[in-house]
């Protein structure tokens, strides 16, 4: 076991540890045992067939389902109670399957809702206006400016987030978790409902945020194609169980991933 | 207590709490087919008493008037899902429930208009004679009411087991998309068990009538016990309700047959509340597993809100403050005390459109904050000469650290449990208040209190008084527009669209809510106080149901998510009597104010149907670009 959670914040020490987390549902198994580990600036991908699990591993991770065992530490601190407020309070930022912008705020406020966790601003500061809440409104209003203009935002800042098209509210969803400086963004299936031009823009853009902001990038989709794209090490997961884990060309090559897609040769 | 005394309270409490079984089966029929706490619950069993003794009274045998009423309140709970639920597909829950809130009062008004208040007698199936068994005195009513329970019980597990339909409705429930896949109609299942909700309620009440008598006054009091019926054995079981009705009714009797009878409505109510707060599931119900509901539904989208004080608010605040100054010089007489009484109602309504529209709770007993504010205004002035405008202040407090206890329990919870909560607290204090004498001064309440006054000027004539209440209520909207326009109201909005991504951002739902809704009850109490300083007594009957029935009333009228809409919409309802007496002339009070409750009722459904097919934006926006265009001269693409 890899000991001492007071060593966090080292460069080298792993962002997110997965350990032994099983999911259980009634008497399904949906997640069995998995572990693993992301370091910091670093792209993994989850891959596997529809069912594997993916999404319930994710969803472990950023709170949204209690797992009936195991453990998720960001940087050595423990994700409990598995809440999204402590996942996120944690620095567990997420994107979603179907994009889930908010209806009733313009773009600039849908990124600056990502930026809600940069400190607590309590009713009362709000209602009085304490010095407090102009401070973390100008942190957030910054952050929003800074990330729609790196992600080719900022012409589209006014308008109703949910009526952009598909791509761009992907890449919108993106910003709104890097409005909050996270340790680690889980990205579910970024790809899907993208055309070829768009997914290529997306996997650039990836790309180019864990390089320069070293936050990692745990990437769920049954699209091999957009994380053998991106990830240094996609890990597989099949029927809920971790079968293989390395760089994408290996991996391809692993006989059990094989079998997981195309069934046993 | 001997065993024959035990008898009694045991029988008496298994015939009330069949009754409540039956509506408490309506309620969770309707609940798990389309989600919705349906209000109008209370009022199919009364409808149901009250239909049977009229059709008595008009020479229709009892063989026929029962299943005719019965029928009619199957055909009403159908009629209500046709016209009005399936044509609000888009509203939201929080709208849905504020709907059958405007069924509800839609048909007590109409039963008042058409009837009365009197207690109409429903003569006993068989034989008026009490029965003796073991020395226990058992109505033969008695006896039918159960029977017919356990009959119901019987055919409805029969249905729910072994019919299509049955099988249907279930599936139904339990994932609606999956039984659309399958051919399964959710609006039809929706419909379904509105008309099933309907035939139930009006049957228990119908087969109760002759054990009391059968009143409109009823339905409220009945809707909540059914509710409690429905909640202790748990919302997400068919059958229940039905243990939870016999298992209510028994408790309420022995609370009453211990001696404790001006207590006894405290005490069951304060059991919903024990039962929120506990076991939200229920008796009988199953714990939901995981921490999220992920289920995301589309919502209608209110359009893009401002999260930050603009240059519109600058123009609306400016519009209202010059409402209100001319309003204070053209009105007098009756017209000023209206308006005066609009401005206290639209303090309230401000802190619900914080409460409701913008944290999506319902909360139907702002009575109780505005009470927790009156009687500290009065007691602390009369007894203890203390100025005003302290009294006022500890009023808030107060009412704030109740709404604080209060909503730290509830909204753990997903759902929809304040509205209940609130309403059964709303009850356990107007008890309070009748009873506690020495505090309270009991029903005559505590008259004498000085007009409000601060530094030691008194403000005496309504001109004044409606200065005083138009600062307040201006101060009030301030404090609610820096709220909404913030990080806290965005972070509202926000969870409004979508919760579970809001959290994901680090949004806390629940301190949030709880946020919202100790402004709510701080600005009820603040109106409270002004209130009774107003009128010069403190007492229990202004804070009561109707009350809180006329604040969802304005705050549907003025628009769920608008601050300044609270005037317009508090100003309507204050303004009606007064208008439907200048109408129809002068007529009979009681039927003025069924006539009120109709057309209420009928515009919170009206409101709710329009703003769900954008009704509401389709008229604001044309407002809006009228006025640009008054304004600028010149067309703006909008």
């Amino acid at each position: 076991m890899p000991s001492d959670p007071k060593a966090a914040g080292a460069a080298d020490d792993p962002v997110l540890q997965v350990r032994n987390l099983t999911v259980q549902f009634g008497g399904l198994t949906a997640v069995d045992g998995v572990s693993f580990s992301v370091k910091a600036a670093e792209i993994v991908g989850l891959i596997g067939p529809n069912g594997a699990g993916k999404t319930t591993t994710f969803n472990c991770i950023s709170g949204v389902i209690v797992p009936t065992a195991g453990e998720v530490l960001i940087r050595g601190q423990a994700v409990t109670p598995f809440t999204p407020e402590r996942a996120c309070a944690l620095g567990v930022l997420r994107t979603f399957q179907n994009v889930r912008l908010f209806g009733e705020l313009s773009l600039r406020e849908n990124i600056m809702m990502g930026a809600y966790s940069a400190g607590a601003c309590s009713m009362i500061s709000a209602m009085l206006r304490l010095p407090r809440h102009g401070r973390l409104e100008r942190v957030a209003a910054e952050r929003a400016a800074i990330w729609m203009d790196r992600l080719g935002l900022s012409d589209y800042a006014d308008a109703v987030a949910t009526s952009l098209p598909l791509g761009l509210q992907r890449v919108a969803e993106v910003a709104r978790a890097m409005a909050a400086n996270p340790q680690i963004v889980l990205l579910d299936e970024p790809g899907a409902g993208l055309n070829s031009v768009e997914k290529e823009r997306l996997s650039n853009v990836l790309r180019q945020i864990a390089a320069e902001t070293r936050c990692a990038l745990l990437v769920v989709d049954h699209d091999m194609g957009l994380v053998m794209g991106l990830g240094e090490r996609p890990g597989v997961l099949d029927f809920g169980k971790r079968i293989a884990d390395g760089v994408p060309a290996e991996v391809a090559q692993h006989r059990a991933v094989i079998e997981a897609y195309l069934g046993a040769a | 207590m001997d065993l024959v005394s035990l008898g009694q309270i045991v029988v008496s409490g298994l015939a009330n709490g069949a009754l409540y079984a039956f509506v408490g089966l309506g309620f969770s029929l309707v609940s798990r087919s389309t989600g919705i706490i349906n209000f109008a619950q209370g009022d199919f069993a009364m409808l149901g008493a009250v239909l049977t003794g009229l059709l008595v009274a008009a020479g229709v045998p009892l063989v026929f008037a029962v299943p005719i009423a019965v029928l009619v309140c199957g055909l009403v709970g159908g009629a209500l899902h046709v016209f009005a639920i399936q044509r609000a597909e888009r509203a939201n829950m929080a709208q849905l429930i504020i709907m059958t809130i405007g069924f509800s009062i839609l048909i007590h008004g109409a039963v008042i208009w058409g009837w009365g208040t009197d207690p109409i007698p429903v003569p006993p199936f068989t034989g008026g004679q009490p029965l003796n068994i073991l020395g226990v005195t058992v109505l033969p009513q008695a006896l039918w009411l159960i029977g017919t329970l356990a009959v119901v019980t019987g055919l409805m597990w029969l249905f729910f087991q072994r019919t299509v339909l049955g099988l249907a409705l279930r599936a139904g429930a339990s994932n609606p998309l999956g039984a659309a896949f399958v051919g399964i109609n959710h609006r039809r299942l929706g419909a379904y068990s509105f008309v099933a909700a309907g035939l139930l309620g009006g049957l228990g009440g119908a087969v109760w009538a002759p054990i009391a008598f059968a009143q409109v006054d009823i339905g409220v009091a009945l809707g909540l016990k059914g509710f409690t019926a429905a909640a202790l054995g748990g919302f997400g079981t068919t059958f229940g309700p039905i243990a939870g009705g016999l298992i209510f009714g028994l408790i309420e009797s022995l609370a009453s047959g211990l001696g404790t009878s001006a207590y006894s409505e405290a005490i069951s109510y304060g059991l919903l509340l024990v039962v929120l707060v506990v076991r939200p599931q229920g008796l009988l119900g199953k714990a939901k597993r995981g921490a999220v509901d992920d289920h995301h539904e589309e919502a209608l989208s209110a359009g893009l809100m401002p999260t930050r004080i603009g240059r519109s608010d600058l123009i609306r605040f400016g519009i209202t403050l010059a409402i209100l100054l001319a309003a204070s010089i053209a009105l007098t007489g009756a017209w000023k005390t209206s308006a005066i009484f609009a401005c206290i109602t639209a303090i309230v309504v401000i802190g619900l459109v914080l409460l409701t529209g913008f944290a999506g709770q319902i909360s139907l007993g702002q009575g109780t904050f505005m009470m927790v504010g009156a009687y500290s205004s009065g007691y602390l002035t009369l007894k203890f000469g203390w100025p005003p405008l302290a009294a006022l202040a500890v009023g808030m407090v107060l009412a704030s650290l109740l709404a604080l206890a209060i909503g730290r329990f509830i909204f753990r919870l997903r759902g929809y449990y304040l509205a209940m909560a609130s309403l059964s607290l709303l009850m356990i204090f107007q008890t309070l208040a009748r009873e506690t004498h020495g505090i309270t001064g009991g029903p005559n309440g505590l008259p004498g209190i000085q007009p409000f006054g601060i530094f030691g000027f008194r403000f005496f004539s309504d001109d004044q008084v409606f200065y005083v209440v138009t600062v307040a209520s201006l101060l009030v909207l301030l404090a609610a527009l820096s709220i909404t326009r913030s990080r806290v109201g965005r972070a509202l909005l926000a969870i409004r669209s979508d919760e579970l991504a809001a959290r994901a951002c680090g949004a806390n739902v629940v301190w949030l809510k709880i946020g919202s809704f100790v402004f709510a009850a701080a600005s009820a109490s603040l109106a409270g106080s002004l209130y009774v300083h107003y009128l010069g007594i403190a007492n229990p009957l202004p804070f009561g149901f109707e009350t809180s029935i006329f604040q969802i009333v304005a705050l549907t009228l003025g628009g769920f998510l608008s601050l300044y809409g609270s005037y317009v919409g508090a100003a309507v309802v204050l303004a009606f009597p007064l208008l439907i007496t200048a109408v129809a002339g002068e007529t009979d009070t009681q039927s003025t104010a069924g006539l009120q409750l109709l057309i209420f009722g009928m515009l919170l459904v009206g409101v709710i149907v329009a703003q769900a097919n954008g009704g509401g934006r389709r008229i604001s926006k044309a407002l809006r670009t009228a006025l640009r265009l008054g304004l600028r001269g010149k067309p703006v693409a909008t």
